[in-house]
């Protein structure tokens, strides 16, 4: 099955967030995690699920690892402190 | 009269006061506060005019600017905001829409002395985007966004054009954007092919009739200023801009206005976003603005929008339901509504209701607002005896007056949108048919009916002691 997106997990947080296949798949873009501003190549992505992989393969990956969640608004809101000193300004 | 978001909202408090919610207390909105509470509102089934009187801005203090959303939420509200009664809300209003749409009234040029967004100015350092209550809506928006209005100017004919895109935080003078391949993209483009900066200015907020009016589906190079007054009812009033003068006309009645420019040849990461389908889009590689200058009213309100929510599907409804009507009518005469509902996101589904009088007809209008406005994905066509605004009236059509093996067409590879979050090619969508209406050469089965003459002489307060005209439900 073709997808115009392709699944991430972030190195540093383990959060999962998705990107543009055309714009950003198999490119040297750093990929910027929503959860916690880190910046990283696709290739450290902790798991990938695109058009060409398995399913089950990324789902064993959360399964296998503790994620941490990232959905509390206060750790949110730690991440967003460190954009603000550092990310694009 | 010049128009004004605050003239707006006073009209509400003074009119309808019930339209209207202040939230006293501070919340921070870049901390999902604010659309928190939006979203509990909208679990409650509420969807007023929300003001946030003490949100906190990007630094963490109490901002100076309040914070109003939800403003189209409710498509009463959408009518005051174009000069019409609430009870003509419904396709009067759409029909209004597209009437004005086709006319132009040329805007009216104050200068800046008299401007209320030029009584403060802020440039260089001073324009600092934190000070604003930047809103970030969804789990997965990596940053507070900007999703109203940027405007930008073709450089070959001159002609304004005013869109929403999403502008994502990215530093105090620095912000993502987000364009499709629509009429601000070809803009960017053409100064990108001279190796210029887009000059680009950022409506944050204004009267709801200028954002309503920026919705207009015009053809490129239309210029939306002119169509936009046309739909307010009256000339926008414009000034220059602080960064290019006459070269870039902002509108004088804004409360807020980011000048910026977005330099050519240059890309970031930006996104993912929670977008109109009520999904993200990914994250992309995309433009970024450089902030030049930030003007505003001394006692300037910030507004925004709850994008994939109601606030954000009821707004983008209206301006093309009027516009698909008057083509259909045009070949079927006996339609009798046209509208987008917010199921479907008020873009992707299109409830046609017709007199049918020869078979055909239906699909005949469906492919009419399948050519007239690309985001309709899905048309349901019914009879005239289903409202189109009930959707319990069409689905029951659906179920009732289609056999899937007859009624239903799908079209490959047509135009669809990057955003609907089950297209599996960028540019290519498919696009469906139902046609529930009755067949109109063989016989069909007639819907049940409580006798009208009997609905007529019992009145329901002749026998229900708490019967009362607002618990009758709105036809």
């Amino acid at each position: 099955m073709t997808s115009m997106i392709f699944w991430v997990q972030c190195p540093e947080c383990e959060g999962r967030f998705y990107c543009h296949n055309d714009d950003l798949r198999h490119t040297d873009w750093e990929l910027l995690c929503p959860y916690c501003h880190n910046m990283f190549k696709q290739e450290e992505s902790l798991a990938i699920w695109d058009s060409a992989s398995d399913r089950a393969a990324w789902d064993s990956s959360t399964s296998t690892r503790s994620r941490r969640e990232i959905s509390n608004p206060s750790d949110i809101y730690e991440s967003y402190e460190t954009e603000r000193s550092g990310l694009g300004s | 009269m010049a128009l004004f978001l605050r003239g707006f909202i006073e009209m509400l408090e003074r009119e309808h006061p019930d339209q209207v919610v202040h939230i006293e207390k501070p919340v921070d909105p870049s901390k999902f506060e604010a659309t928190a509470l939006l979203k509990h509102l909208e679990l409650d089934g509420r969807f007023p005019l929300v003001v946030f009187d003490r949100p906190r801005n990007l630094h963490g203090e109490i901002s100076e600017f309040p914070l109003v959303t939800n403003v189209y939420a409710e498509r009463e509200r959408c009518a005051q905001a174009l000069g019409l009664e609430r009870e003509q809300a419904k396709l009067p209003l759409s029909l209004e829409y597209a009437e004005r749409e086709q006319k132009r009234i040329k805007p009216v040029v104050i200068p800046r002395s008299e401007s209320p967004v030029k009584e403060e100015i802020r440039t260089g350092e001073d324009a600092d985007l934190r000070q604003f209550p930047i809103v970030r809506h969804h789990h997965m928006d990596p940053a507070p966004y900007i999703d109203m209005t940027p405007v930008m100017r073709d450089p070959d004919i001159g002609a304004y054009n005013v869109a929403f895109l999403r502008n994502m935080y990215k530093g105090p003078r620095k912000l993502g954007i987000h364009m499709s391949p629509r009429h601000n993209w070809q803009i960017a483009r053409k100064f990108e092919e001279r190796n210029e900066p887009t000059p680009v200015a950022i409506v944050v907020s204004h009267h709801p009739a200028f954002y309503l009016g920026s919705l207009n589906v015009s053809p490129f190079q239309a210029d939306d200023y002119e169509v936009i007054g046309s739909i307010a009812g009256e000339p926008l009033r414009l000034t220059p801009s602080e960064t290019w003068g006459e070269d870039l006309m902002v509108p004088a009645d804004a409360e807020i206005v980011i000048e910026g420019e977005i330099p050519p040849n240059v890309r970031e990461v930006e996104g993912p976003f929670g977008e109109f389908p009520g999904t993200y889009g990914p994250q992309r590689v995309r433009w970024i603005v450089e902030v030049k200058a930030i003007t505003h009213r001394r006692d300037a309100i910030y507004q925004d929008i709850f994008v994939g929510h109601p606030d954000n599907w009821v707004m983008g409804a209206i301006p093309k339901e009027g516009s698909i009507y008057n083509r259909i009518k045009g070949v079927v005469p006996t339609v009798k509504g046209v509208h987008l509902p917010s199921s479907g996101v008020g873009r992707f589904h299109c409830n046609i209701s017709i007199d049918k009088r020869v078979d055909g007809e239906s699909k005949q209008a469906a492919f009419i607002a399948l050519g007239e406005v690309d985001f309709v994905k899905h048309v349901f066509v019914v009879d005239g005896d289903i409202d189109p605004f009930n959707e319990q009236e069409v689905l029951w059509s659906v179920a009732t007056r289609v056999q899937a093996d007859q009624d239903v067409d799908i079209i490959k590879n047509v135009k669809g949108n990057t955003l609907d979050p089950s297209q599996t090619d960028d540019i290519l969508g498919a696009k469906m048919i139902i046609d529930a209406t009755r067949p109109v050469r063989r016989p069909f089965p007639e819907r049940i009916r409580v006798p009208e003459e009997v609905m007529d002489r019992i009145r329901p307060e002749d026998y229900l002691p708490d019967w009362h005209e607002s618990a009758v439900p709105a036809k």
